[in-house]
C-alpha cells in the first residue's frame, strides 16, 4: 500500500467534494471521495455517466472550470493539491502526474507536429530542449509502438489514426517519467483490436517506468484485465471498493451486482440479461438518502432517509449499503 | 430452409472521392464491396465489425437510404433496388431502421406521440387513430402512454431509444435494421433495451438485422453473425459456432480482444493482439483485405481474393487458410513457426 521509504501513499485523497454552480442550483458531482494509492499501483474507477468518476481526477489536477467548488484534501508526494497555486500545479502536471484523455484529437494542437508537441512537454519542464527533445520524442514514439518514429515525429495529428494518436498521447504522458498516470477512458473511442494494442502498451510502459495508474472507465471488462484495485462510483460517491478479485467474484453492493448482471459477455451464452431498473440520477435531482435507492431491489425505509456509510465488509473491501447484511452473495445471485 | 425474408447479393456501395478545382473524381471509397447475405423470417442476424468495415453503409444501402452502386437486394423475393419511388415507400413500411443516437434522431420540437405517429400520418392514417396507436406503442416499449405529450429532451437516453424503437414499430414492419441501437447507453440501461428488443421480437414477430461493434452485445442477441472487414464479409456463422470455433483469423483475433469481466480469465487468456491499423477503405489491400494485419498471410493472400466458402453447416469463411474447429490462431502460428 505504501512507499517503502516513507511509509506514505503516493496519493492520498480525503473527503473530496466537487460541486458546480448551475442556473438550476448546485450540482454535487463528487460527494466525499477518499482513497489511497501506493506508488506503482494500478487502480480503476468505474461508473456510468454522471457518477463523478472523471470529475474527481480533473479536480485533483486543477483542470475544472472556476465555477467548480472543491473541498477536501488530496496529498500527492506530501504536497496538498487542493488549493495549490496554478503555477505550482503546472509544474506538477505533465511532470509528476500526467493525464491521458479519451479523445486524442482534441488533446493535440492540430497546428503543430506530434514531435514538437511531445518535445514541448519536456521543454516546459526544462528536462530536455531543442534537437535532444525531438530525438527523445522519437524514442518515446518507438516505445509506444509507433512505426517509423523518425518520420512520424514530423507529422501532424490528423495524419495519425485514432490508435496511433492515442499511442502518441501516451508517449507525451510518459515523456517526463511521471509517478502517476491518470487515464480517463483511454480506449473508449477506439476499435476493440486497437483497444487491445493500447492497453498492452499501457501495461508495458507501466512495467518499464513503474508509474502508478488511475484508470477511469465505464467498462468493467477492461478493468478486469488491467487494475489491481477498483472503486465503483455512483451518484458522486464510492459505492464499493476492493481488490479486483473481491469486486468481480464477491461484489457486495447491489449496484455492483446489478452492473455485472447487466453485462452481456462474449465468453458465454445467456438467455436473458438482468438489468437495473430506471436510469442513473441527475446531479440536480439526487434522490434523498441512498442515491441508488430508487433503483434498488433491496431498498427499505432507511434507504430513503439518509445515505449509507462506506463500511468494511472484508479485507481491503468496503461497500456502501444500509442493507449490507441482507444482500445475497454474488455466488447465489449469479447462479 | 424457408424462403428468406431478405437477400443481399454482391452488394457494392462506393463513394466517389472528389478533389481539385473541378471536383473531379480521383478515387472511390469501397465502403461496401460485394456483400451477400440472407436473413430468414424472425431471425436475428448480427453484423459486426470495426470502424470502416461498412456495416452502417450496408444497413442504409439495403433500405436505399444510400443508393448502392451495384448488386441486388430482395425483400420477400422482390427486387428492392429497382423498385419505383412509390413502391419503395410501401416497402419502407415493412423495413424500418433504428439509429444509434437517440439525441439526434428525434425532432426536438415535436411531442413524442407526434414523433411516433408521423410515419403513420405519412402513410395516410388519420390524426386521432395515429395518436391512439402512438400511445399504444409507448406502452409496448415500456413508457407511460400519458407521457406522449412530452418532448424528447424530457427523456433520458434509454427512454429516447425506446421512443425511436416505438416509431420504427408504428407501421408494423417485418424487418428492423438496428444500427448500434444500444451503443450510446450506459450498461445498466443498455441491458433494459436489449431485453425490450427480445420481447418485441416475440410479440411482433420481427426480423432483426442488428448492426454493432460490440461483440458481447451481438453474441447475446443474434442467432447468426456476419463478421465484416473493410467492406467485405469475412465470416458467417451461427452465433455459438462463431464464438466457439471462429474460422477466420480476423474473427478469432477480434473475439480474443474483447475484454471479459473476469480477472482470472483475463489473466490466463491467450490474446492475439493484431498489429497495425485498419487500412483505409479508399485504398484497400489487394487480395485478402485482412492480409496486412494477418499473422498467417502469405503471397497467395495478396494475389488472390478469398471467396466466401462453406466450412461447416451454415458456416462460411473468406480465407485461404481457415482455422480448423478447435484450432486457435496461436496454435496455427506456432505450427507454422516449427
Amino acid at each position: 500500500m505504501a512507499d517503502v521509504k516513507t511509509g506514505e501513499p503516493l496519493l492520498s485523497v480525503k473527503d473530496l467534494t466537487v460541486s458546480f454552480k448551475t442556473k438550476k442550483g448546485m450540482a454535487a458531482a463528487v460527494r466525499g471521495v477518499s482513497f489511497d494509492l501506493a506508488a506503482g499501483e494500478s487502480m480503476a474507477i468505474v461508473g456510468e455517466s454522471g457518477s463523478g468518476k472523471s470529475v474527481s481526477s480533473l479536480a485533483l489536477l486543477g483542470l475544472l472550470p472556476r465555477s467548480a467548488e472543491i473541498t477536501g484534501s488530496a496529498v500527492f508526494r506530501g504536497e496538498e493539491l487542493i488549493g495549490m497555486s496554478d503555477k505550482k500545479l503546472q509544474s506538477l502536471r505533465g511532470r509528476k502526474i500526467a493525464m491521458i484523455f479519451q479523445d486524442p484529437m482534441t488533446a493535440f494542437n492540430p497546428l503543430f507536429t506530434i514531435g514538437d508537441q511531445i518535445a514541448e512537454a519536456m521543454e516546459v519542464h526544462g528536462l530536455a530542449s531543442g534537437k535532444e527533445a525531438l530525438s527523445k520524442s522519437a524514442d518515446l514514439l518507438e516505445m509506444v509502438g509507433v512505426p517509423e518514429p523518425g518520420r512520424r515525429i514530423h507529422q501532424y495529428p490528423h495524419e495519425f489514426s485514432g490508435g496511433m494518436r492515442q499511442r502518441a498521447m501516451i508517449a507525451m504522458a510518459i515523456a517526463n517519467k511521471p509517478d502517476l498516470l491518470i487515464a480517463d477512458e483511454p480506449t473508449t473511442a477506439l476499435d476493440v483490436t486497437i483497444q487491445a494494442q493500447v492497453m498492452e502498451v499501457l501495461a508495458d510502459i507501466r512495467g518499464e517506468t513503474g508509474a502508478a495508474m488511475i484508470l477511469i472507465t465505464h467498462d468493467l471488462g477492461l478493468v478486469a484485465g488491467s487494475a489491481e484495485r477498483v472503486q465503483v462510483m455512483y451518484g458522486g460517491r464510492v459505492f464499493e471498493r476492493g481488490t479486483i478479485r473481491s469486486i468481480f467474484y464477491d461484489p457486495r453492493n447491489p449496484y455492483t451486482q446489478g452492473l455485472l448482471s447487466s453485462m452481456p459477455r462474449v465468453d458465454n451464452e445467456s438467455d436473458r440479461l438482468v438489468p437495473i431498473v430506471g436510469t442513473p440520477p441527475s446531479l440536480l435531482a439526487m434522490p434523498a438518502g441512498c442515491a441508488f435507492g430508487p433503483r434498488c431491489q433491496y431498498r427499505g425505509e432507511v434507504c430513503g432517509e439518509r445515505p449509507a456509510e462506506l463500511a468494511e465488509v472484508g479485507i481491503d473491501h468496503a461497500s456502501r449499503c444500509h442493507k449490507g447484511a441482507e444482500i445475497p452473495r454474488w455466488s447465489e445471485v449469479s447462479a | 430452409m424457408n424462403a428468406p425474408l431478405l437477400e443481399v447479393d454482391d452488394l457494392k456501395t462506393h463513394f466517389p472521392i472528389r478533389a481539385g478545382l473541378l471536383r473531379s473524381v480521383v478515387g472511390h471509397v469501397h465502403a461496401v464491396d460485394g456483400v451477400s447475405l440472407s436473413v430468414q423470417p424472425k431471425e436475428t442476424v448480427g453484423i459486426v465489425g470495426e470502424s470502416g468495415c461498412g456495416k452502417t453503409t450496408l444497413g442504409r444501402s439495403i433500405l436505399r437510404l444510400i443508393e448502392p452502386t451495384s448488386g441486388a437486394v430482395r425483400y420477400r423475393g422482390e427486387d428492392v433496388i429497382g423498385a419505383s419511388r412509390q413502391r419503395m415507400q410501401e416497402l419502407r413500411a415493412e423495413m424500418q431502421i433504428v439509429f444509434q443516437d437517440p439525441y439526434a434522431s428525434l425532432n426536438p420540437r415535436m411531442p413524442v406521440d407526434d414523433i411516433i405517429a408521423e410515419p403513420l400520418r405519412v402513410h395516410g392514417t388519420d390524426k386521432t387513430a395515429a395518436r391512439a396507436k402512438a400511445r399504444e406503442l409507448l406502452d409496448a416499449v415500456g413508457l407511460l402512454p400519458e407521457h406522449g405529450n412530452r418532448y424528447p429532451h424530457e427523456f433520458s437516453g434509454g427512454q429516447r431509444q425506446r421512443i425511436g424503437i416505438a416509431r420504427a414499430l408504428s407501421l408494423n414492419p417485418n424487418l428492423m435494421i438496428l444500427d448500434e441501437p444500444v451503443s450510446a447507453l450506459d450498461v445498466s440501461v443498455q441491458a433494459q433495451v436489449i431485453n425490450l428488443l427480445d420481447d418485441l421480437q416475440d410479440e411482433f414477430d420481427l426480423t432483426y438485422l442488428f448492426i454493432a461493434h460490440d461483440l458481447s452485445v451481438v453474441r447475446h442477441i443474434s442467432d447468426r453473425i456476419v463478421v465484416m472487414y473493410l467492406g467485405r464479409v469475412a465470416e458467417v456463422a451461427d452465433s455459438s459456432d462463431l464464438y466457439t470455433s471462429p474460422a477466420h483469423p480476423y474473427s478469432h483475433a477480434l473475439l480474443s480482444a474483447v475484454p471479459v469481466p473476469d480477472p482470472d480469465l483475463e489473466r490466463d487468456r491467450e490474446r492475439i493482439v493484431l498489429q497495425g491499423d485498419i487500412p483505409s477503405p479508399s485504398d484497400p489491400p489487394s487480395g485478402c483485405r485482412f492480409r496486412t494485419r494477418c499473422p498467417l498471410a502469405v503471397e497467395r493472400c495478396a494475389d488472390e481474393v478469398p471467396e466466401l466458402r462453406q466450412v461447416g453447416p451454415g458456416h462460411m469463411v473468406a480465407c485461404h487458410f481457415p482455422l480448423e474447429p478447435g484450432e486457435t490462431l496461436i496454435d496455427r502460428v506456432g505450427a507454422l513457426a516449427v
